[in-house]
């Protein structure tokens, strides 16, 4: 094997020069628009890679031309189907890969169309989770409106009828909090620049009443900063931090909402400290369902929105003990970061 | 004369990639029956087992062939010996492999004790690290080899604190032990599907170069 192939130590990792295209080789340049990649083989061997194909197979361009199909696309199965023919969704190391032989087979002029479908499956796999979630968390507060009304049907005495309306109310209120989450997540980018001020004037409005029956203080830094991003969406993230840290922290407790520009990574810094004890698993609580040791109400979800909208914006959301908070007893900090308007072209 | 050995050597270096082929597809196959609690993914995993295994067999004989017939030296010897030795990881890789997908099976018939995150992380990085090793042997590139390797090292770390929290879920709760048990064998097997490729890339980079790690 000496001299045949020569080494090609300047590549990068397969993933590492994603975003840079090279040119195909051995096809019409016109497959270099496309998303699929397109492998021309014939006798066995690779006659063609387009652009996408490179990319996906990380390999030489120039190198990759005249060797066997397994040495090029180091999978079997894309080897077999080249010369089978038909079609096939399959793993390929962390990424699902949708293939489609070109007739010819491995013996005579054919080839390969390949879709990497990793997004695809992902997307499919989180619309099923959210489905499921959303299925569980409407099970629950619907069952109990049906049997409630069901015992209202046979014409109870006053006062369970009363109880029972109550009770019933509530389990709508759960349903209205789980639509109003709803409608937030999948509500249409509305991106703008403002001060961090203006959602969070409202947030606390929201939760004036929460905060005060909890008797916890607030105290507020940096609500000046400018962001930029959907003001709706903010709200959101701000009513559930603030909410979470009245709710889970001492009664009485304070509060602290601090907001600062991280000017050389163009974002804006938030972190809602409570004066909480140290928590298990920090990481855990941002994923559905976790509600951490607690038996106040909620559906577990908080968290999980937060990030899923913070997300949405490219920042990011984290929690973590704060030793130094709290005049140096700790604190449990639970942060985003937004965009700055400075991050704009 | 010279024109034989290519042949043979590139027979054999085709079927090595196979065999990297069927270790990926076994590690995704078994991440299914695991993460996403598909318990009859399993028997797809032992039957790629036999292959890997088959694979193994005929390797080993054609590696002696050739060493026999053709008595190569420098680059091809290092080529054709790096790839008889690399069989029995890969081989270990592939029954590691079944392990994850048994216990996995066995975990998928009950609720689970958490979501498996440091688990998730561990069996990307392995795909990681047979996908950097596989394209570093047919690239012939050192760089990517030793990037391979030292990949190793996060899923020791990796290892180590999903021990650490599987031991704390024990201690708290004791009903939580058989699971745990079960956790800590998969996390075990990952780590040594971790040892395995690195031992193959360091393989792969003493071809190319020809020098030893100190």
């Amino acid at each position: 094997m000496n001299g045949e192939r020569p080494l090609a130590r300047d590549q990068e990792l397969p993933g590492v020069n994603a975003g840079r295209r090279e040119a195909g080789v051995g096809l019409p340049p016109l497959l270099d628009l496309l998303d699929a990649a397109v492998i021309g083989i014939e006798d066995g061997r690779v006659t063609g890679l387009n652009s996408a194909a490179i990319e996906l197979f990380a390999v030489h361009p120039q190198l990759a031309i005249g060797r066997p199909v397994i040495e090029v696309l180091r999978n079997h199965r894309l080897e077999t189907l080249a010369d089978t023919g038909g079609e096939l969704e399959m793993p390929a190391g962390a990424r699902t890969l949708v293939a489609r032989a070109l007739p010819g087979g491995l013996t005579r002029s054919g080839g390969l169309v390949i879709t990497d479908v990793t997004a695809d499956r992902e997307r499919d796999r989180q619309h099923r989770e959210v489905l499921a979630t959303l299925a569980h968390e409407f099970r629950t507060p619907v069952a109990g409106i049906k049997s409630l009304l069901d015992a209202l049907a046979t014409d109870p005495p006053s006062d369970v009828r009363e109880r029972f309306v109550k009770i019933a109310s509530q389990e709508a209120e759960r349903l209205v909090r789980l639509t109003e989450d709803l409608t937030v997540s999948f509500q249409t980018h509305a991106e703008r620049t403002f001060p961090l001020a203006d959602s969070l004037d409202r947030s606390i409005n929201l939760l004036n009443r929460e905060l005060a029956e909890r008797g916890a203080r607030l105290r507020v830094s940096g609500e000046g900063v400018m962001v930029r991003c959907d003001p709706e969406k903010l709200v959101q993230v701000l009513v559930n931090l603030l909410q979470n840290a009245a709710r889970h922290g001492p009664p009485g407790g304070v509060v602290r909402l601090a907001a600062a520009l991280a000017p050389h990574e163009a974002l804006v810094k938030v972190t809602v400290t409570d004066d909480g004890p140290e928590l298990t698993d920090y990481e855990q609580l941002f994923e559905p369902h976790q509600r951490g040791a607690t038996t106040s109400p909620g559906t577990g979800m908080g968290l999980a929105i937060v990030r899923s909208i913070v997300k949405g914006w490219n920042g990011a959301a984290w929690a973590r003990r704060d030793a130094q908070a709290n005049a140096g007893r700790g604190g449990n900090e639970f942060g985003f970061s937004a965009p700055s308007p400075e991050a704009r072209p | 004369m010279r024109e034989a050995l290519e042949k043979d050597l590139r027979a054999v270096g085709a079927d090595f990639i196979r065999m990297f082929s069927s270790c990926q597809e076994m590690l995704a196959l078994s991440s299914r029956v695991l993460i996403d609690a598909q318990a009859h993914v399993a028997d797809q995993v032992r039957l790629q087992d036999r292959q890997v295994d088959a694979l193994e067999e005929r390797l080993e004989t054609e590696c002696l062939r050739i060493i026999v017939k053709h008595q190569p030296v420098a680059s091809d010897l290092r080529y054709t010996a790096g790839i008889l030795r690399s069989l029995t990881d890969m081989e270990r890789i592939g029954d590691y492999c079944v392990h994850v997908a048994e216990d996995g099976r066995l975990l998928a018939q009950e609720p689970p004790l958490k979501k498996y995150i440091n688990l998730s992380q561990m069996i990307a990085r392995c795909q990681m690290m047979l996908e950097v090793t596989s394209r570093a042997f047919t690239e012939r590139d050192a760089e990517a080899a030793g990037q391979a390797a030292q990949m190793d090292a996060d899923i020791d770390d990796l290892y180590e604190q999903t021990q650490r929290e599987l031991i704390t879920y024990m201690l708290e709760d004791t009903r939580t032990i058989t699971k745990c048990v079960t956790l800590l064998r998969v996390g075990r097997s990952l780590q040594r599907i971790g040892d395995h490729i690195e031992n193959v890339s360091e393989r792969v980079r003493f071809w190319v170069t020809g020098e030893r790690i100190a």
